[in-house]
This record gives C-alpha cells, sequence and structure tokens, in this order.
C-alpha cells in the first residue's frame, strides 16, 4: 500500500516536472515568503522534496484535476455571464 | 463620507515590491474618490507606527501588503506588525484585507472574534507569477497584473461602498477571467503558465466576519 502511496507522489512529482520544462525562461513564481523562483529552481525543489516544491506540486496537481472534473467552469461561467 | 484607510507595503524584496508596488492603484482610486490615506511604505510597516496609526486615526479599513503565516502578518524584514495572542485585538472594528500568505487561516478568525468586522485573506501561501523581464518595472508587467489586479478589486470595490462579500465575488470573478483567457489557445505560455496558480489563489481567497461589512 505505501509503495502504491510514493509510486503515485512520484509520478505526480514526474508530471510536475514536466509541465514546468515547458515553462518559459522570463517566468518567476513568488511562493509567498519563501521567495522567487525561476523553472530550474523549482525543478531542482521539487526533486528534492522540500516544501516549496511540494505546494507547486500540490497547485499543480489540483489545477489538473480541476480541468478533469470541470471543477472551475461554473466559476468562469458565472464570471462571463456577471456585470462586475 | 470620507473614508480612512491604512496600507502598509513592506519593500525589503521582490515579492513585497510586487505587491506594495500594485497597492498604489488603489491608493489612487482612493485618492480620487476623496478618501484618506495612511500610507505605512517601506521603513514605516513597522509594528510601532502601524499600532500608532491604528490608534491615532482610526482607519476603517486596513490592507495588509507583506509576508506573514497562518499567525501573523508582516512589515518591513519580516518583523511581525499584528500576531495572534499579541496584538490582534487592535484591528476591532476594522475590515482587513491580508494580501499575506495563510492569514485567513487563523490570524483572521482570531481578530474576528476579537471584533473585526471582517477579514479576507488567503487560506493558503498567496503565489503569484511575474516576468522577470519587468522586475523593475512591476506596474507594466502583464503577468503580475493578472493576479494583482484582481487582488485590488477587493479594496476598490470596498471604497466604492460594496459589501465584504461583494468585493470578494468582484475578485474571484476578476480571477476567473483571467484563468479563462490563460486556457485559451491564444494565449501566450507564460499565461498558460499562470492558470494553475490563478486558480489556487482563487480558491484559498476567503473572508471570515460579517459578509455585509463595508468600510
Amino acid at each position: 500500500m505505501s509503495d502504491t502511496i510514493s509510486d503515485t507522489k512520484q509520478e505526480e512529482q514526474n508530471i510536475v516536472i514536466e509541465r514546468l520544462k515547458t515553462l518559459p525562461e522570463n517566468v518567476q513564481i513568488s511562493v509567498g515568503s519563501e521567495g522567487d523562483f525561476k523553472r530550474d529552481e523549482l525543478i531542482q525543489r521539487i526533486e528534492r522534496q522540500d516544501p516549496v516544491g511540494m505546494k507547486v506540486v500540490k497547485a499543480q496537481i489540483s489545477f489538473l484535476q480541476n480541468l478533469k472534473h470541470g471543477k472551475f467552469y461554473e466559476q468562469i461561467y458565472s464570471a462571463d455571464t456577471s456585470d462586475s | 463620507m470620507n473614508k480612512s484607510i491604512l496600507l502598509t507595503r513592506p519593500t525589503h524584496d521582490r515579492t513585497v515590491i510586487y505587491i506594495s508596488r500594485w497597492a498604489e492603484k488603489v491608493i489612487n482610486f482612493a485618492k480620487e474618490k476623496g478618501d484618506k490615506i495612511l500610507d505605512l511604505f517601506g521603513e514605516k510597516a513597522n509594528k510601532q507606527q502601524f499600532e500608532s496609526m491604528l490608534k491615532k486615526q482610526c482607519p476603517s479599513y486596513c490592507y495588509l501588503n507583506g509576508h506573514g503565516d497562518s499567525k501573523c502578518i508582516t512589515g518591513q524584514y519580516n518583523i511581525p506588525l499584528v500576531t495572534i495572542n499579541n496584538n490582534h485585538d487592535i484591528l476591532t472594528s476594522k475590515v482587513v484585507y491580508g494580501l499575506s500568505c495563510s492569514a485567513a487561516k487563523e490570524l483572521g478568525p482570531a481578530c474576528v472574534k476579537s471584533g473585526t468586522k471582517a477579514f479576507i485573506g488567503y487560506n493558503d501561501d498567496y503565489i503569484f507569477t511575474f516576468d522577470d523581464n519587468s522586475r523593475t518595472r512591476p506596474l507594466d508587467d502583464k503577468l503580475a497584473k493578472l493576479f494583482l489586479e484582481p487582488s485590488n478589486l477587493i479594496s476598490t470595490s470596498l471604497i466604492k461602498g460594496h459589501t465584504v462579500s461583494e468585493s470578494i465575488i468582484a475578485s474571484k470573478n476578476a480571477l476567473a477571467r483571467n484563468i479563462s483567457k490563460a486556457l485559451t489557445s491564444e494565449a501566450k505560455a507564460e499565461e498558460r503558465a499562470a492558470a494553475p496558480f490563478l486558480i489556487w489563489d482563487l480558491e484559498n481567497l476567503t473572508f471570515y466576519g460579517e459578509p455585509g461589512a463595508k468600510i
């Protein structure tokens, strides 16, 4: 069981690293008080499994799951039809 | 009636420089409306001046830019300005927006329990992307704009007289529109890269207190 969990985590990290590799060089990501990071720094942090790396994995995987389940389309539709 | 607005805007690292510079747009908007601005910028974003300004000027709205965690929001050089069980009751009767990591998690509810009308903030780290080529001109950074313009909408909506819940909805809708743009085939690679973090911020933006509170 624990092997399966750790395999899943490793798979998620690999997916996020592959996604980050497509980031343009000029993009910096500010992660709160942890600082701001370029693509290669973030990839290293994910490989080291440090808190910043794990936070970015969490955000990216949550995004992919949202896409899969269409979770935020309702919000987008509501925004598109609002007058604000 | 003209309002009194207190801002803290530290400047000791790039993240806080970005959010503090973008807060200038809120300051300009409030000035146009005739509101009084109490601006603790740079070195002035310290605990002594913060507490003194709150006691003497009694602002109805506090817009706190800075780092922090679930228990505090910091000012210049990451020195805490407001901390749970230290001075969080200083925000009694105010509407507060903490553009700061995780402050909505514990500090927000504690402030509301002590009499803060409403506390707007994020349940986890506030994440944004920016263009390294614009690092010396944050206000021209179109990538950062995707995040910081919706954040500013919270303050400008409150200044216009909207309620806390209306201001949150306006901000979330603006984030959603930017997500929608970032997911189109016409979006640039850097805009597409912003989408996961726009959703992250949208999901973590929340408030405690009175939904109908105004400043």
